[in-house]
């Protein structure tokens, strides 16, 4: 398995990478456009887009964010209202596995910004029937949320006639290199299929077998290229013009902004995805499952190429979260109407034949389980790309929890929100 | 008189697709497949799939992922990369493909190509010469070796079409994925010593570099990979900039007419008027 000369992604990555004659990854070279570029003529570049989509009349907002309340929201909705001056609407797409502190952290978001939130929460039988179907098929629990989170920004739009949506970091960039930030990639439907969607649209869950049908999937249905181009919908993206550094933004966003942190099962990152039970968890258990590699292993990379991390410490980060258990299996199948075998049968169905095998005992066994056990053979390579530390220490905060005595054992469907 | 064609190349290297900068950097697109699907859904008139790991690897072209890929296609598709033998042109021809590119084949041995156009017809081949500028001119470049050849491409265009070529596919290597717009002198160089249709590719930037291609040179169609995966539409938006010149295909239902844009070919708003008026249905005050 080859496995990035800098970074620590591997051939297996299911957004795909390149590597080059040094063995570095499409990734690692795309990133070191954050020490070349001009980042301030970059940032102009920004302002001079989004002057254009300012409403004029005061009958519209100006913009779309796309928020969830974790996961740089506040960064965007910070950069949009309070660096660019703009009046955005915010757009939710209810996730149903939402901890008390996410809700929390919304509501912080929405009252800190004084801005107007719309929020979609489908119903949870059709949400429980489409992610049975999406497990089944693609072995995925979080198509909904991803679906819902990229389409339902750009049906706002469409209703609304906002043409500008913005975004924080687009993940092909950011990971593995898919493009330049001078490509200025925007959202599109494409890659939203493709990666996002892993190739399932909405329109291709309708099933007798799963019980789906037209009336579960309309809220999931990407407009109609018709209507983006009435509208002039466009999706821009702030890591294009802005230097992405998702752990100062955070830390920047706790002072300012008062975000609070949490603790997450599977990653040593505390200010991504806390407003989820199972994204770091049982998702990503699921993501090791199928890829071989965890949210972990994406968090290591980001922070080595960004020069907090060596790769020493981060093959360590990466065999301490990789193989952990999730926590909220149980309150996931509770949800779901599923018996824990159940899920392991549908779950094996998913496993990436490159990555496991049955051994003699029927059980399911890594081909390789150490892939790092080269690092010391390809020293000198691995010298030759290796970046110098800016930081000593990678370390992440934990704020102050606000609602201590709470114990965030459920799903919130919709929540209050805000506690003093 | 015959259209301009408006050609997405989709380059495929290890079974992804790739953006390809100076034929040596390679950025991960994704599946050939969604490509193919997208670029056709958005109006694309013809799409050429090059696989440029196949020859290089010695490897046959991966007719299964070609055969899943073309399904999604409904426009003519031309198919690159490791033809060596006339029984790997009818196997791409089963797999979905109407028209084969023959490069490096072509260039050890022109009669592969008679051969081919004898079998399928001359329109079935599409000759694909990579070209180097060097101190002495342009030069034919062998992909393989990484280094120019003897060869003046206007030259070797015209025996190839001798040989039965229909159309030549012409790649300035030295533009690959830099933008700085297509090579004029080269394109008229090779559109004046042949008479069959020739395809420029290598440097387009946005639609406006394939205005000026068809307002400098006679070549017949414009071919570009990298920036047609940068934006929402990005080849309905294209063709509504090159229609206003030029006499194109554009049957999608979003055309882009009415939408302007801005100096690098993005989309800029609409009027607030205009939107506002889409917003509700306007009905007058009624005064009692």
């Amino acid at each position: 398995m080859k496995i990035c000369n800098r970074c620590l992604y591997s051939e297996h990555h299911p957004l795909n990478i390149t590597f080059d004659e040094e063995g570095v990854c499409s990734g690692c070279r795309i990133h070191e456009e954050k020490d070349l570029l001009d980042w301030n003529e970059r940032f102009q570049k920004l302002k001079q887009i989004v002057e254009n989509y300012r409403n004029q009349s005061g009958n519209n907002y100006d913009c779309i964010v796309p928020v969830s309340g974790a996961r740089d929201s506040y960064f965007i909705v910070h950069t949009v209202k309070n660096v660019l001056g703009l009046n955005p609407l915010l757009v939710t797409y209810n996730k149903h596995y939402n901890t008390d502190l996410g809700i929390r952290n919304l509501a912080n978001l929405r009252i800190k910004f004084n801005l107007d939130i719309i929020t979609l929460t489908v119903s949870p039988e059709t949400v429980k029937k489409i992610t049975r179907g999406t497990f089944r098929k693609m072995g995925s629990i979080y198509w909904h949320c991803i679906a819902g989170q990229t389409v339902y920004p750009v049906q706002v739009a469409v209703k609304f006639k906002i043409p500008l949506i913005i975004w924080g970091a687009h993940q092909g960039v950011d990971q593995v290199g898919m493009f330049s930030h001078l490509n200025e990639v925007e959202m599109t439907r494409k890659y939203r299929k493709e990666h996002d969607l892993m190739g399932f649209e909405a329109e291709d869950l309708i099933d007798e077998f799963d019980g789906i049908d037209e009336s579960d999937i309309v809220q999931f249905r990407y407009p109609q290229d018709k209507e983006i181009e009435r509208i002039g919908v466009r999706g821009i993206y702030l890591n294009n013009y802005i230097r992405w550094d998702s752990k100062a933004q955070h830390e920047k966003m706790i002072e300012l902004y008062d975000y609070e942190t949490g603790e997450q099962t599977r990653t040593f990152d505390t200010y991504n995805d806390v407003d989820c039970f199972n994204y770091s968890d049982v998702h990503d258990y699921i993501k090791f499952i199928k890829h071989g590699y965890g949210k972990v292993t994406d968090h290591v990379c980001r922070e080595i190429r960004l020069r907090r991390l060596s790769r020493e410490d981060g093959i360590k980060l990466i065999k301490e979260y990789s193989m952990k258990e999730p926590k909220n299996l149980k309150q996931f199948l509770n949800w779901i109407g599923m018996t824990k075998n159940g899920f392991k049968f549908m779950l094996d169905q998913h496993r990436n034949s490159k990555i496991w095998f049955r051994n003699e005992n029927w059980e399911w066994e890594l081909k390789n389980p150490d892939p790092f056990q080269c690092e010391n053979s390809r020293k000198s390579e691995l010298e030759q790309v290796r970046l110098d530390l800016v930081e000593n220490e990678c370390k992440f905060r934990y704020t102050q929890n606000k609602r201590p005595d709470f114990i965030d054992d459920n799903y919130i469907l919709i929540g209050k929100g805000f506690y003093k | 008189m015959l259209k301009k064609r408006i050609i997405a190349v989709v380059i495929v290297k290890d079974d992804i697709v790739v953006q390809s900068i100076g034929f040596r950097k390679y950025l991960p697109i994704g599946k050939p497949e969604i490509a193919l699907e997208f670029l056709t859904s958005w109006g694309i008139d013809e799409i050429v799939y090059l696989d440029i790991s196949a020859t290089r690897d010695q490897k046959q072209p991966n007719y299964d992922l070609i055969r899943k890929a073309a399904k999604k296609c409904y426009v003519p598709l031309t198919v690159g990369g490791g033809i060596r033998r006339m029984d790997q042109v009818h196997e791409l021809m089963s797999a979905g493909a109407d028209k084969v590119s023959i490069n490096h084949m072509a260039y050890n041995e022109i009669s592969f190509v008679k051969e081919v156009a004898l079998a399928y017809g001359n329109q079935c081949v599409v000759a694909s010469i990579d070209v180097v500028k060097t101190p002495s001119g342009y030069q034919v470049y062998d992909y393989t070796k990484k280094e120019a050849t003897e060869l003046n491409p206007a030259d070797y265009a015209r025996r190839l079409a001798d040989n039965g070529a229909g159309e030549i596919f012409l790649n300035s290597v030295d533009r690959d994925g830099t933008y700085l717009g297509y090579d004029f002198d080269l394109i008229q160089l090779v559109t004046n010593s042949v008479h069959i249709p020739v395809i420029c590719c290598g440097g387009a930037r946005n639609a406006s570099d394939m205005v000026h291609v068809f307002s400098k040179t006679n070549v017949s169609a414009a071919a570009a990979a990298n920036f047609f995966h940068f934006t929402e539409h990005s080849v309905n938006v294209s063709k509504s900039i090159v229609r206003k010149s030029e006499i194109i295909r554009l049957e999608t239902h979003a055309n882009y007419n009415d939408n302007d844009l801005d100096s690098e070919m993005r989309l800029t708003k609409k009027d607030d008027k205009i939107l506002e008026e889409m917003l509700f249905l306007r009905i007058e005050k009624e005064i009692i």
